[in-house]
Formats: C-alpha cells, structure tokens, sequence
C-alpha cells in the first residue's frame, strides 16, 4: 500500500514538472514569439531548468537541462544539441551547488539565473562571432537586452519551481532519485 | 567535485551528450537533422499548428479593428497600380509571343517555367540572434515533396524570403532573408550590374537587409526595387526581393551602402512556395 502510495507521488511529480515545462515552452515558443515585447523574445526554458536544479538538486536538475534543452533547441529552429548539452551541464553544476554549499532561496535561484542566461547567450552568439565575423559589440547590446528581460521571469517562476521542490522533498530528500 | 560526479550524474551528461553526437553524425554524415530532432520536431507540430492558427485570428481580429483605414488607403493605391499593370501587361504579352517566335526560329530550347512546392509556415524561429522559421514540408516521400536543403522560397506574389537550410522529413528550415547567413546577387531598378544583398545583424530587428559596396558610379535610389540577378543557379532570376529605403556612404569614406525593406514584414507571411526546380537560362 504504501509502495503503490509513492509510485503514484513519484508519478504526479513527473507529471507537474512535464506540465511547467509543457506551459514555459508554449509561452517562450508560441506566445512571446508573437508578441515581440521589446522587439525581443525571451528565454524563459533555461531559467526553469536552473530553477528545478536549485530547489531538487544535480540529478533532477540535470534531466530537467536534458529536456530544456531540446526545446531550447527546437524553439531556435537548430539541431538538437548545442542547448541540450549546455542546459544538462549547468543544471548538474547548480544542482550540485545547491546540494552542498548553496543555500536554496530566492537569492541563489536569482544568481544561478542569470549565470545560466549569460552562459546560453554566449552559446547563441558563439556561431556568429568565431563564424561568421560579427564583432562581439554589434551582439552585446541584444545579448544584454535578451538576459535582463528573461530575468524578469524569474519572479513568475520562482514560485512554482519552489512549490515543486517542496512536493518532491517531501517524497525523496532533495538532489537524490532512487 | 566528487559530489558532481557519481554514476548518475555521469550517465545524464552521458545521455546529453549522445544526443548531440547523434545530431552531429547525421548532419554531417547522412545530411538530416537526426532522430531525437525529427522527433521533436513531430511532437511539437501540433502545438505550433495551433499556435500559428490563434496567431493568425487575433491578427486578423486585430487587422479588422485598427487597420481598416489603411487598407482603405492600400486599396485604392492598389487599384491604380493595377490599372498601370494591365496596360504593362498587354504589352508584355505582344513581346512573349515575339520571343516565343524568335526562340523557335534560333532553335533555342523553350524555357521551362519553375516548379514551386506550395507550403505553410509552421513556426517561427524564437531565437533574436537568428531569423528563420519552418514549414510543414520536407523530403518525406509520403508528402511527395522534392524538397531539398538550398532550394528558394517565394510568397505567393513572388518575393523572395529565404533559402531552406535544413530539412527533415516533415518539415525544412528555412533562413531568411534578413539573417546573416544570407546573401544573393541583385539587380537593382534598372542597372545591369549585378550586386550584392545581404543580411545584417545591426538590421535585422528592423526588418531590413543590405545591399553592400554598391560601385561609384552605380545609380541606387530610394524606392528602387531590387530583384535577385539569377545566372549562377542559386536563385532563378527576376524574383522581387525588397526596395531601397536608404543609401549611406562607408564611415571609411570608401563605398556606399544602402538599407533594403522587404514589401511585406516577414513575419505576418502564412503562405509560401518552395521553388524546387528553374531553368536559369536567359
């Protein structure tokens, strides 16, 4: 009885954390693209991945960048790759970070944020600066522009990435799948 | 560093980094995007259907409330322009039969129209360093669409917007015009001498591209029409591309440089056609 009473939770955890990837994927892919506020498009994807590594720890964080990252990589119309190992990688580093020095609050969801929003921006503008010659000054200012508006979703995100850290705490400690 | 790495972590970077490898030999051995990419691709079909769908209403909901003065105005403009056309129109059917006359009479092969694959724009790129988006046509035999990597797309009124860069079996990606991976050679108005149009970054947001080290003596104007100058099997020439806004001389002081607006913003097209097959021959 009790078996089948943690199979179910186990189940429905996977579940809330497929409908908030589900839900940030359709707003960053199917809404804000159309809307363009600021003439930009937001990458909300990275800041939940680095949310659920955050307050559930490396190894769930990690599988979070795993699928993260191929939306990232659809939403951008590329191969799936470049995001998917980039998402993975930092969402095992912040996971371990929360699970041994980092203490699991706002703050650190804030800083852990925008690390990852600065690293995925480097990675979009990587191609263009080593490729195709773009000066790093012509993308700066998009780049910065790209990150500080994505940051403001922390705030919306935040939240819901704590309420599901706290549901899984109560069924597994954090940072550990069986 | 021994609490990152343990067997679990290893075997998600593992998975991750399979994925990208996976990615990686198929573009570069077997031409395609790869399986989990076509399987994402697939899945999320459907929901950007349905997204481009209720994109597409509230445009027109939109379009039908703040728009109707304009399109008044567009309208009439149109009209008048459509008046200019028929009277164009007739004379340049007295030359095609000329030509037609004169083609048979040097035995020159006939000229073969182009094949087009009409398609739908599936979705946008979400990237602001890169501008592309996808249609829901790729080289699936099922679909019976010869669609391949390089091919042209046009709108239904024959602007160029882009090139196909990538293809899956359902869907292709194409790069449009605006983006930095793009160039074609161009006329523009009536000059003969052939140029080239390129995406700029700088440009991009604004929706425009660039024609780039126009020569001295070149005339460009604003309202120019520039049209892609075909002949070396890119893009079938005379296709329309955008007209001049704007010409500015290199802060070198060598060279100008001239600012390009696409007819119609790229991102309220629906409808395109994939030219998959032209004949070049002038």
């Amino acid at each position: 009885m009790k078996k089948r009473l943690y199979r179910r939770r186990i189940f429905v955890s996977i579940i809330l954390h497929a409908l908030l990837f589900f839900v940030i994927y359709a707003l960053q892919d199917m809404i804000l693209i159309h809307l363009q506020l600021f003439g930009l498009v937001p990458l909300i994807l990275p800041v939940a991945a680095t949310g659920i590594a955050v307050f559930e720890g490396r190894d769930i964080g990690g599988i979070a960048g795993i699928f993260a990252g191929i939306m990232c990589d659809i939403s951008f119309n590329a191969p799936v790759g470049v995001f998917t190992v980039l998402l993975t990688f930092t969402g095992l580093l912040v996971g371990t970070l929360a699970d041994t020095v980092m203490r699991r609050g706002f703050l650190s969801f804030y800083i852990a944020s925008v690390v990852v929003l600065a690293i995925s921006v480097a990675a979009q503008m990587f191609p263009l600066v080593f490729f195709t010659g773009i000066p790093p000054q012509a993308l700066a200012m998009v780049a910065m522009r790209q990150t500080i508006f994505s940051m403001l979703f922390v705030f919306p995100i935040y939240p819901v990435v704590r309420a599901l850290g706290r549901r899984a705490g109560r069924i597994l400690p954090p940072g550990r799948i069986r | 560093m021994k609490a990152l790495i343990s067997k679990k972590s290893i075997v998600i970077a593992s998975v991750a980094v399979l994925i990208a490898l996976s990615t990686f030999v198929s573009l570069n051995i077997f031409g395609s995007q790869g399986p989990v990419t076509n399987a994402a691709n697939r899945l999320s079909r459907p929901l950007n259907f349905v997204s481009t769908q209720l994109a597409q209403m509230f445009e027109q909901i939109y379009g039908s409330i703040h728009r109707y003065e304009t399109l008044i105005e567009t309208n009439e403009r149109l009209l008048r322009e459509l008046t200019d056309l028929q009277l164009a129109h007739r004379e340049a059917e007295a030359l095609r039969a000329d030509n037609e006359f004169l083609r048979a009479y040097l035995n020159l092969p006939a000229r073969r129209e182009m094949s087009n694959e009409p398609a739908t724009v599936v979705r946008w790129g979400g990237s602001n360093f890169y501008s592309s988006f996808v249609i829901n046509k790729g080289y699936s035999n099922y679909w019976n669409s010869p669609i391949s990597v390089g091919d042209g797309v046009m709108t239904e009124y024959g602007v160029l917007v882009g090139r196909v860069t990538a293809v899956t079996a359902t869907t292709a990606t194409v790069t449009t015009v605006l983006d930095t991976s793009f160039a074609a050679g161009v006329f523009v108005g009536d000059g003969g001498q052939s140029i080239t149009a390129r995406g700029d970054f700088a440009l991009m947001g604004s929706g425009y591209f660039m024609l780039d080290n126009i020569p001295d003596g070149m005339p460009v104007l604003p309202g120019d029409h520039v049209v892609t100058s075909g002949g070396v099997g890119v893009f079938p020439g005379g296709l329309l591309m955008g007209e001049v806004v704007e010409v500015f001389s290199h802060a070198t002081g060598l060279g100008r440089y001239a600012t390009v607006r696409q007819f119609r913003p790229l991102d309220s097209i629906h409808q395109v056609f994939v030219i998959t097959e032209f004949d070049d021959l002038l």
